[in-house]
């Protein structure tokens, strides 16, 4: 009975079946086959799950909502240390939302003006990914383009994440949200876990010296 | 002074030592604390459990059948705090927890300051519509209220 062990495990971690292993049926048949003593195999073989699921990390996937125009390498390093400890892969989002000042703008010349910043605010995004994987490694860029806890919410399904983590400037307000309403909609429905993080404005500031 | 402490909030998360977590003792705090106990297990961290008694509005003129009843009440949730802090006790052998009354969100930030915890996990159940129109989640309000970060723990739903 060398058969490999493979967890299933769901979200959080929590082991559900073990393929490739030997079922809990079978177990039961087995053990009365060789008349060992009731649930010893059984409970040998739960605890091992236990133990390799206790080996895996809590969180494995971190979503970082982020405004690439803003946000700085430096601005990311506390959260990436974090993943790094947690091994977790991280995914950086920008949601685009076109500009207030573009609302003005009529024809043909604006909507190109509307396509030229959204490439440059993706390159932006890009570009500070290329930067953090210079250090860490497991790490990539999603944008998109909506309502800002809408898209969030979408991504952090879609990744399957285990946790939102959601850097919060004083400063921050997009368009129609500040960070506190965006927060406050994060965790009454995201389906993760949600980590708030207070970046002083001064760090935000100087994190392009640093 | 306040402009420096979202600074420590970073700056905190880099090295997590000490992480207290919030519990209603309702049917989801198991989950919280679990959760909580790998996450501390993760980083070997210490855990602190912390339960906040509400104060019941107009109890302070209720009568002595009242005040017993209020009485009884604290001394169960004491009890189910403790069976809580034994179970996780089993996975992070760094675990107290600490009982205190008053507003959850205040409370937590003092205990918060006091302990000088590194994380704070609490949970949210997705409250209904009615909860959410009469303010009664209580998670919002201690992510704004404390100066360290905090982490909202949703429980899976079965059907995930």
């Amino acid at each position: 009975m060398n058969q490999s062990l493979m967890l299933v495990c769901d979200r959080y971690g929590h082991p559900i079946t073990a393929r490739g292993a030997v079922s809990s049926k079978t177990l039961s048949n087995e053990s009365s086959q060789s008349r060992e003593p009731d649930g010893s195999k059984a409970r040998a073989y739960h605890g091992r799950i236990f133990q390799e699921a206790a080996t895996r990390s809590p969180i494995r996937r971190i979503l970082i909502p982020i405004d690439a125009a803003q946000v700085k390498t430096a601005d990311l390093k506390p959260i990436l240390k974090v993943a790094q400890r947690f091994d977790a892969e991280v995914t950086l989002l920008h949601c685009y939302e076109c500009p207030l000042s573009f609302q003005y703008a009529v024809g043909r010349p604006a909507l190109t003006d509307v396509f030229f910043h959204s490439d440059l605010v993706r390159t932006q995004l890009l570009k500070l990914c290329a930067e953090v994987r210079m250090f860490f490694t497991k790490c990539r860029a999603e944008f998109v383009s909506g309502a800002l806890p809408v898209e969030i919410l979408r991504a952090s399904q879609r990744l399957q994440s285990d946790l939102i983590v959601v850097p919060l400037f004083p400063d921050f307000v997009s368009y129609g949200w500040t960070a506190k309403e965006v927060m406050d909609e994060l965790i009454r429905k995201a389906n993760c876990a949600v980590l708030g993080i207070s970046l002083a404005p001064n760090d935000h500031a100087t994190a392009s010296t640093i | 002074m306040k402009a420096l402490e979202p600074d420590r909030s970073a700056h905190k998360l880099v090295s997590i030592k000490k992480v207290l977590v919030a519990v209603d003792l309702t049917k989801h705090s198991e989950a919280t604390a679990d959760y909580a106990a790998q996450i501390a297990r993760w980083l070997n961290a210490s855990i602190w459990i912390a339960h906040v008694f509400s104060h019941i509005p107009l109890s302070a003129w209720g009568s002595e059948g009242v005040h017993n009843v209020i009485a009884e009440e604290r001394r169960e949730h004491r009890s189910r705090l403790e069976q809580l802090t034994e179970r996780v006790h089993q996975v992070v052998p760094k675990c107290q927890s600490v009982c205190v009354e008053g507003e959850p969100a205040e409370q937590l930030a003092a205990l918060a300051r006091d302990l000088d915890a590194d994380l704070i996990i609490i949970a949210s159940h997705h409250p209904t519509f009615l909860a959410r129109l009469f303010n009664l989640d209580k998670a919002p309000k201690i992510v704004h209220r404390v100066h360290c970060p905090v982490l909202v723990f949703h429980e899976p739903s079965p059907l995930s």
